[in-house]
């Protein structure tokens, strides 16, 4: 990826920060990831990362990070609790930034691969590493809770 | 958010509200520059000084060969006269006068008289004979110092080859003086016993 422009440079970081935050849900959190998968990089090959090894390097700094921690908890794709699976910090007080609270980080991060960035299931799985089966139960699952945790919200509020 | 179309727009719209601090993104793209010139430190060097500096070995290094084979030139024919000296050869012809003696040497397309006046005057020609010095066809002309009767040895070349590059000298060798000299395209050398 030699040629980058500066604007372009700028563009992918904001990229790779974006995936960072639909991981951490966390502004400062998303910030060090990058900067860490950023100069992890650089400091391998001294030129700009392809988009995609940012992310998967990204993608690994943060659940390797996680494991140490001992913060996450591996779910099973069809429990139900989601709450019992909440690792991330709520870091925004709007509807959405709530919601997405409610996901399990690997649910935000496929919702984000794919509804912001489209990035198809195969595309996906190269970056976390998952079976593309299992890149589209997550999908399909993190989009259903969502929309039923919005639906009971504006129930919530309908009522209210 | 009741469709999948509206959760698609709501979630672009979350994420890309979301930006990595302007001072945050200096850094890095000041962190990569910092990292690539550290990885590849030679870079800072100032091409001119290596292309300056390389030119100068080179320069040095063709110098010191050329003069050392210079060197190694002379001294191969100081060592040819001072040995075809000792030999102390045969004359094939005997004559006093250079004009005969260059007239029996037909083969050699230069004078062989040297136009030294100190030369002709401190010796007499005794005769001459073919030889070679470093394969480059000459005169070996013997003659005698008037004064002393002590009898030297003067050789006559045409300075091309490996005798281009011979540049006028004296030094001795096994007790012998040898004194090298110029004259147009014609190398001469002078080979005497030192006393």
């Amino acid at each position: 990826m030699f040629g980058f422009g500066e604007s372009d440079q700028r563009e992918l970081l904001q990229a790779a920060f974006r995936y960072a935050f639909s991981l951490t849900h966390h502004q400062y959190d998303a910030e060090d990831l990058v900067q860490s998968a950023w100069l992890k990089l650089l400091s391998m090959k001294a030129k700009i990362p392809p988009k995609n090894l940012l992310f998967v390097t990204i993608h690994h700094l943060f659940f390797d990070d996680l494991r140490r921690r001992k913060i996450v908890s591996f779910c099973a794709l069809d429990e139900e609790e989601a709450s019992a699976c909440q690792t991330a910090e709520l870091a925004f007080s709007d509807d959405v930034a709530a919601l997405l609270s409610e996901l399990r980080p690997e649910e935000r991060e496929t919702l984000f691969l794919h509804e912001v960035e489209g990035y198809t299931a195969s595309e996906i799985s190269r970056v976390t590493g998952q079976p593309r089966g299992t890149v589209l139960s997550l999908m399909h699952r993190a989009r259903e809770r969502l929309l039923k945790l919005a639906q009971n919200e504006a129930k919530r509020v309908w009522h209210e | 958010m009741n469709n999948q179309h509206e959760l698609r727009r709501a979630l672009k719209s979350f994420y890309c509200a979301r930006s990595l601090p302007k001072a945050r993104v200096d850094f890095l793209l000041q962190a990569k520059t910092r990292m690539a010139q550290s990885a590849r430190p030679w870079l800072t060097i100032p091409v001119v000084q290596i292309a300056a500096l390389t030119a100068a070995i080179v320069i040095f290094l063709l110098v010191a060969d050329h003069e050392e084979h210079q060197r190694a030139i002379e001294r191969a024919v100081c060592a040819e006269v001072v040995m075809n000296h000792m030999k102390h050869s045969p004359l094939e012809i005997i004559s006093s006068h250079y004009s005969e003696v260059q007239a029996a040497l037909s083969r050699l397309d230069f004078s062989i008289m040297p136009a030294n006046s100190t030369i002709l005057e401190t010796y007499r020609l005794m005769g001459a004979r073919y030889c070679s010095i470093q394969g480059v066809p000459a005169a070996q002309l013997r003659v005698q110092d008037i004064r002393s009767g002590k009898e030297s040895t003067l050789y006559a070349a045409k300075a091309v080859g490996k005798l281009q590059a011979v540049a006028p000298t004296v030094g001795s060798m096994d007790g012998i003086r040898v004194e090298v000299w110029r004259q147009d395209n014609v190398l001469f050398a002078l080979a005497e016993r030192i006393d």
